[in-house]
């Protein structure tokens, strides 16, 4: 049985790669398959977290989960023409509840601890004695998060010597990180080809 | 002049297949990240809680599986608990396989797959707040309160060590915003190569211990470990295939500023 879905896992992702040539009914079909049973098993899934947390929960004398079983199904009730006000009250609560709860971690993580990490010594002693690539390090850091910041400042003068060199500095340093985005990039989708080839070469085929 | 794609395309394959016939065995360097990953789970002693949160689709198995293994091998060789969860649905398919592949570990003693919790970064709020109310039953339908492993298990502050298999949204940021911002527990995580570089911020702060990269990563792991793998075969075919891209782009600007100039 493992043998037969080896073979199916592989025609599957040869059937993908014949798009490379051309579009194709096999690769419609094998799309459509691909589409459909994501959004079957997500569905299932999802059914049976509501199933263990909501109705089983309730049948056990849990009341109170009755609240977002009910408010869960007022968001189909936006297909009502008459009754789809009650799904706008579903989703203000989720709305609500996201931006309530994240906004406390967005603004430590993602602001006040970021911003105290570059609060660093800009010359770095180790053992008695100066730290010369650590030091470099930090100025990178500072210099680099500055500049970038300047680079953002839409409403100053341009003109000023020190702002148009900090502007430029922060541009070429994210020209950096893009190129950097950028190879990430191509080695994640080379490793995901690798991966492909061993469902074909290593599982279906057993050449390797 | 212009190369048909397809000749681009066969030559990508040509050259990605070659290693496996001709390994080259280039080398490969451990990066900080990996290991300060590596020394905090080997410093946890004996026995300690790890929970393992796998926050990734079928489509991301190439990068991270390898990965996952080799975290989770090493901590089978520690004899520390292993805890998975999952806030994507596909999820706790890792979290079996996982399971199958240790069959030396008692299921409910030394590993448990808790299984799948909708809801994104609420969930995360939940699950710290209370694991065992977040998960009524495991991914096999057992009753959590039954199984022996989960009996002392409170909130996120009985798990020593949290480790997220980050393939997008949810993962390592929701966690970060909700327990290491909130219970300071010790976090890692394992993202895709693409994403890598996003979270040097978040290990610059101390806000989590290491960022494991994608297949690059999974195969340091191995290496640390002592037990080279899938990951670590994969690497070469992985280097000839960057040198390939680099000729290409070279190929592509010669040809374009030749074409400048001509104009």
């Amino acid at each position: 049985m493992a043998v037969f879905w080896a073979w199916v896992a592989g025609l599957i992702t040869l059937a993908i790669f014949s798009f490379v040539f051309k579009e194709n009914p096999v690769y419609r079909l094998v799309e459509h398959i691909y589409v459909g049973s994501s959004a079957g098993y997500s569905m299932s899934v999802n059914f049976g977290y509501i199933r263990n947390l909501g109705i089983n929960k309730l049948n056990n004398g849990a009341y109170i989960t009755i609240i977002p079983i009910v408010l869960g199904l007022f968001l189909f009730l936006r297909y009502s023409k008459k009754l789809s006000y009650l799904s706008r009250w579903a989703t203000a609560f989720l709305v609500a509840l996201g931006v309530g709860l994240s906004l406390y971690g967005i603004a430590k993580s993602q602001l006040i601890t970021q911003v105290s990490a570059t609060f660093l010594p800009l010359v770095v002693m180790k053992d008695n004695t100066f730290n010369f690539l650590s030091s470099m390090n930090n100025w990178i850091m500072i210099l680099g998060v500055m500049s970038v910041l300047i680079y953002f400042f839409f409403t100053t003068n341009i003109r000023n010597p020190i702002f148009a060199a900090g502007s430029k500095f922060g541009r070429y340093l994210m020209m950096v990180s893009f190129g950097v985005a950028f190879g990430n990039s191509i080695m994640m989708d080379l490793s995901l080809l690798l991966g492909t080839f061993d469902t074909v070469l290593k599982y279906m085929l057993h050449i390797f | 002049m212009k190369i048909d794609k397809k000749i681009i395309y066969f030559l990508l394959i040509v050259f990605l297949i070659l290693p496996k016939f001709i390994p080259l065995n280039i080398p490969l360097s451990i990066s900080s990240n990996t290991q300060s990953v590596y020394d905090y789970i080997e410093a946890l002693p004996e026995g300690s809680k790890i929970l393992l949160s796998l926050d990734l689709a079928v489509t991301s198995r190439a990068e991270l599986s390898g990965q996952i293994f080799a975290i989770a091998e090493h901590c089978v060789v520690k004899k520390h608990k292993i805890y998975m969860i999952s806030l994507w649905d596909a999820g706790p398919m890792f979290g079996e396989q996982v399971v199958a592949a240790f069959p030396q570990l008692t299921y409910g003693e030394d590993i448990v797959n808790l299984g799948y919790s909708a809801g994104g970064e609420t969930a995360v709020a939940f699950i710290a707040s209370n694991i065992l109310n977040a998960y009524p039953v495991d991914y096999r339908g057992n009753k959590t309160v039954d199984i022996p492993m989960m009996k002392d298990i409170g909130d996120i502050n009985t798990m020593d060590f949290i480790y997220c298999f980050g393939a997008g949204s949810p993962g390592p940021r929701e966690w970060i915003r909700q327990v290491v911002t909130n219970y300071k527990t010790p976090f890692a995580a394992g993202v895709l190569t693409t994403s890598a570089a996003e979270y040097a911020p978040y290990v610059q702060a101390n806000q989590m211990i290491g960022v494991l990269g994608g297949l690059r990563g999974g195969a340091e792991y191995e290496l640390l470990i002592g037990k080279p793998g899938a990951s670590v075969a994969k690497m070469d075919s992985e280097s000839i295939g960057h040198l390939y891209i680099i000729a290409l782009i070279v190929i592509g600007n010669i040809g374009y500023f030749a074409t400048k100039k001509k104009a």
